[in-house]
């Protein structure tokens, strides 16, 4: 299975890993439209939600708009999605995304991208 | 199915009329057109949905009205061409972002209530009719020959098409149509079918089903427009199905006002489902049938006729038995995309034991509640196979289960008291819990012979029949019977009736026992009643009125052991030279005493049949049936729960006010084409803390913000109640106009409000009677016998529901004699012509004509 991890202990916030991937879906720096999320807790250190690939998203999918890809990658098949955001309620690890200008949900397919734009290896790519 | 079956039916298809319109993209949650069809002079027209419509009735459930008003006159009849079927979602419907928002609501003239009923329904054609370009869907006339309707939303053609070799039974037909008009097999789910079935026809609970395209079981799930007999009418008009194809659905299509209200209100709901349901309500782990074991512990689950609360058999057939035994793939499911709540449940690798489908694979949907309490306790079968397979006829016949459920519950009571006997129903054996009687009752009215014709006609017309001509079939229903003399009908029951599953153990006393009563008190209680000890002797102690066999209108009859003795379908001929009747059996006459007991537990008012709710001691529930505009349905006012279980309610006040706001507050759901569950069957953790709690208020903020954010029109609370308050006032001067709504046709039958009988009194004594008669009349019961404490009771319960009838009236702004008042109908705007000539000369003949000169206009309308 191929997923992302992330280090958050060693993440400084800079946010390339959020531009790097709304940049890769949807053509914009927003990280409201990025699938991984950085954010910071009160006390100062970093939490970053990326998905595990657990695939309990695909439990509430009526149109079956949820795939497994053969290396264990959970992808949103437009074509099918209704925009119904169940599976959003759904993953309590808070990794499915909305966006009001979008019609679709979206989440990390372990593309690598933000692997790439981290600049101190805070996310990781493995395949387990 | 095979290719050939599907070869065979396009063969035989002939293209009758074909209509191209241009497509619109909706706005904001209107299409701003309705779609009307002559099926009869195969005509088109597409009607504007105006401003006015809008303004008044919202949508939904109000469009249906309005344009069924427009159709008929006050002398329609079911039958009648002009009598129009009309489907309408509601301005929300087709979103996908908040749970439940897939509702149609349907409205025709009844021919059980012969009153405007309206129902509504899941599954995908709501949905689909508005991506197809239409705000809603008439179908008037009728056909000269069988038809299917098709609409192709992506292309915009819609044909009428001769259908000679269409199956009629929902279920296939369903299926069959999926197949011919979807391109391929991930297309089956954008298609979405109207049927009826085989029994719709021939019986007055014909239903709608309207089906989806399950892609995880791979079958079409039907849900039903259940109530009032619309299949019916539908299938009265030669229809067999309206199809309908639209693909390419997603939650945008309404075209949003404003999209962040709408997902904002979804998610938080949708969480809600996700944490809470588990623990308040398990809908997405057994759905409404978690509501039985509720019901039955709280000695309100219908039973035997509504004669009793609860039984001790009842695990039977409990939601957790269906969920661990009988549904498949156990997932949450929903009716439309997007129902996070998901109470929709199917075994879809059923084998049916009886009928046409016996021993093949069939996917059922559910059982509800409803189901269970109708097709189960009521009926006292107790055995889950055969409640699903009457579950399973039920929707694929078209019949409607919880009518199907309550007349014959009635007509058991009936069979069990002697008022008709195994003659009569040509060797049936209406014996409480005989499941394959049940069954075959079901077979009967898809067929179209046999006693199942009559309990098909449902509880007001076998009243009538019982009562009067009972084995001398009305002429009106003659047709019904192919020109058959009912007498003469040759039905081949030893082989169609499986042996009949006679529980003894469910007799009266066992019952009794097993809920703390002790059998030789209750026998002495009962006295001089002849209710037979159970035992070898006597396997059937519910046949209780013997006296009652032997002399009727001064003829003498067959005697009980005589009957008991008699050969299946041999006809009994009276020879007494002076008997009147001339069929053969003249003991069926009964008198006014049988009658007026009959109307006792007929559960039925304004014709229909009563939902599955013992209402018996909760006076907020007897009302919200009795009241209910188009007859006893819970949809209009469900009480009972926040009466008697969660004790909401507790004061007069109260009640008079619940019967004003949830009236209100359901009509709404049906104006916007939403589903009633996600308001309140699952709440946020701290809703016991609201003011006013059992309204939810955080929801009815999340209805105003949806509604917000599709249409634009900002809504309060009090504003969205006054949008029900005008279709809801509108619906009670149609029946008017139909010939119904005054105070007398919101009167309870007597079973709904208190005991009847000596072993429901006795069943309930210890708790409710006895210490009512005591508080009201303040003396000691022991010291009247059970017979005078009945009426002792009855007298003060109706006196109470009278007086709970003039303070809902009151507080809805009706007169004493339950008509829109001249001044309410200024008030909500609704002073249109028309409902102002229709209330006028009931409000001069009770006198509540305003006489002051401002309202001097109304008289010349």
């Amino acid at each position: 299975m191929k997923k992302i991890v992330a280090h958050a202990e060693l993440c400084i916030g800079c946010g390339n890993c959020e531009k790097t991937c709304s940049m890769a879906f949807f053509k914009t720096e927003d990280k409201m439209k990025s699938a991984i999320r950085v954010s910071q807790r009160l006390d100062g250190s970093r939490r970053v939600d990326i998905c595990d690939q657990c695939g309990d998203c695909t439990v509430m999918c009526a149109p079956m708009a949820i795939r497994k890809l053969p290396n264990g990658v959970y992808t949103i098949d437009k074509k099918k999605c209704v925009g119904c955001l169940m599976c959003v309620a759904e993953c309590l690890k808070d990794c499915m995304h909305y966006h009001n200008d979008e019609r679709y949900v979206f989440k990390c397919v372990a593309c690598g991208l933000c692997v790439k734009a981290c600049p101190v290896g805070a996310l990781e790519i493995v395949e387990e | 199915m095979t290719n050939d079956r599907i070869e065979k039916i396009k063969a035989s298809r002939r293209l009758l009329a074909e209509y191209k319109y241009e497509h619109t993209d909706i706005h904001w949650g209107y299409n701003n057109r309705s779609l009307h069809i002559d099926v009869g002079g195969r005509r088109f027209t597409e009607k504007p949905v105006t401003d006015f419509m809008k303004e008044k009735f919202t949508g939904g459930k109000g469009f249906c009205l309005w344009h069924l008003w427009n159709a008929v006159t006050e002398k329609t009849k079911w039958s009648d061409a002009e009598n129009d079927i009309v489907i309408s979602p509601g301005p929300l419907a087709g979103i996908t972002q908040y749970p439940g928002a897939g509702k149609s609501l349907v409205c025709t003239i009844s021919p059980i209530t012969g009153l405007p009923i309206d129902s509504n329904v899941g599954g995908f054609f709501g949905p689909y009719l508005k991506f197809a370009g239409f705000d809603a869907l008439e179908l008037q006339g009728i056909s000269d020959e069988e038809i299917i309707i098709f609409i192709d939303g992506n292309e915009n053609i819609i044909t009428i098409e001769a259908a000679p070799e269409d199956s009629v039974d929902a279920a296939v037909l369903s299926e069959e149509m999926a197949e011919m008009y979807a391109l391929d097999d991930d297309d089956k789910i954008n298609i979405s079918v109207i049927a009826a079935g085989s029994a719709a026809r021939n019986s007055n609970i014909g239903i709608l089903n309207f089906s989806f395209w399950d892609k995880r079981r791979n079958c079409a799930r039907l849900k039903q427009a259940g109530r009032g007999g619309i299949g019916r009418v539908f299938r009265h008009k030669n229809i067999k199905a309206v199809v309908i194809r639209y693909r390419g659905t997603h939650g945008d299509l309404n075209n949003p006002y404003c999209k962040r209200l709408l997902n904002e209100a979804g998610l938080r709901v949708h969480r809600e489902m996700t944490y809470n349901d588990a623990i308040q309500s398990t809908m997405r782990d057994t759905g409404t049938g978690h509501v039985t074991d509720v019901m039955n512990r709280y000695d309100l689950l219908p039973t035997m006729n509504f004669q009793y609360g609860c039984h001790p058999e009842m695990d039977k057939i409990s939601s957790v038995i269906y969920r661990d035994v009988y549904l498949m793939q156990k997932v949450p499911d929903g009716c439309w995309y997007g129902c996070s709540m998901s109470c929709a449940k199917a075994a879809s690798r059923f084998v049916p034991r009886s009928g046409p489908y016996a021993g093949g694979e069939v996917c059922v949907d559910g059982p509800e509640y409803e189901t269970e309490a109708a097709l189960g306790s009521n009926v006292a079968v107790f055995d889950p196979h055969w409640l699903l397979e009457a579950n399973f006829y039920c929707d694929t016949y078209g019949l409607d289960t919880i009518s199907m459920g309550t007349m014959t519950a009635f007509a058991l009571e009936c069979f069990n008291r002697g008022f008709y006997n195994f003659d009569d129903t040509e060797g049936l054996d209406m014996r409480w819990g005989n499941g394959p009687a049940l069954l075959e009752l079901m077979h009967q009215m898809a067929r179209g012979d046999g006693f199942g014709m009559i309990v098909g006609m449902g509880v007001r017309e076998m009243k009538r029949v019982f009562a009067e001509r009972f084995g001398k079939v009305a002429p009106e229903y003659e047709y019904m019977l192919k020109g058959k003399k009912w007498s003469s009908i040759e039905t081949p029951h030893e082989k169609t009736v499986p042996t009949a599953v006679f529980t003894p153990e469910i007799n009266k006393c066992s019952y009794l026992n097993d809920i703390g009563y002790d059998d030789e008190k209750v026998l002495a209680e009962l006295e001089g009643t002849p209710l037979y000890r159970p035992g070898a002797n006597n396997p059937d102690p519910y046949v209780a009125h013997p006296a009652c066999w032997e002399k009727i209108d001064g003829i003498p009859t067959i005697t009980r052991s005589e009957i008991q003795a008699w050969p299946v379908g041999k006809p009994y001929y009276c020879d007494d030279p002076a008997c009147p009747y001339d069929n053969g059996r003249p003991w069926v006459k009964m008198n006014q005493e049988q009658i007026d007991f009959m109307n006792d537990i007929g559960m039925e008012v304004k014709g229909l049949e009563y939902a599955e709710y013992v209402s018996k001691e909760s006076l907020a529930q007897q009302a919200g049936f009795a009241m209910a505009v188009k007859g006893p349905q819970h949809d209009e006012a469900w009480l009972i729960f926040m009466d008697m279980v969660n004790r909401q309610i507790p004061t007069f006040e109260d009640k008079a006010e619940a019967l004003w706001y949830f009236p209100m507050i359901r009509t709404w759901f049906g104006l916007h084409g939403l589903c009633k569950l996600p308001w309140n069957d699952v709440e946020p953790m701290d809703n016991f803390r609201q003011k006013r709690a059992n309204t939810v208020p955080e929801h009815i903020k999340n209805y105003t913000e949806i509604v917000e954010g599709v249409t634009g029109v900002k809504l309060t609370e009090k504003t969205l109640l006054e949008q029900s308050e005008r279709v809801y006032n509108f619906q009670r001067c149609f029946i008017l106009r139909m010939g119904s709504g005054r105070r007398k046709d919101d009167m309870p039958p007597y079973r709904s409000v208190g005991p009847v009988t000596r072993e429901e009194y006795l069943s309930r004594a210890d708790r409710y009677y006895d210490r009512q008669i005591e508080e009201v009349y303040g003396i000691d019961p022991a010291s009247k016998s059970v017979d005078e404490k009945i009426a002792m009771l009855r007298e003060y319960r109706m006196s109470e529901y009278e007086k709970l009838a003039d303070a809902a009236y009151t507080r809805r702004g009706w007169t004493p004699d339950g008509i829109v008042r001249l001044e309410k109908l200024i008030e909500m705007g609704m002073d249109m012509p028309e409902l102002v000539r229709t209330v006028r000369p009931y409000l001069k003949e009770e006198g509540y004509w305003p006489s002051a000169p401002e309202y001097s206009k109304y008289e010349e309308m």
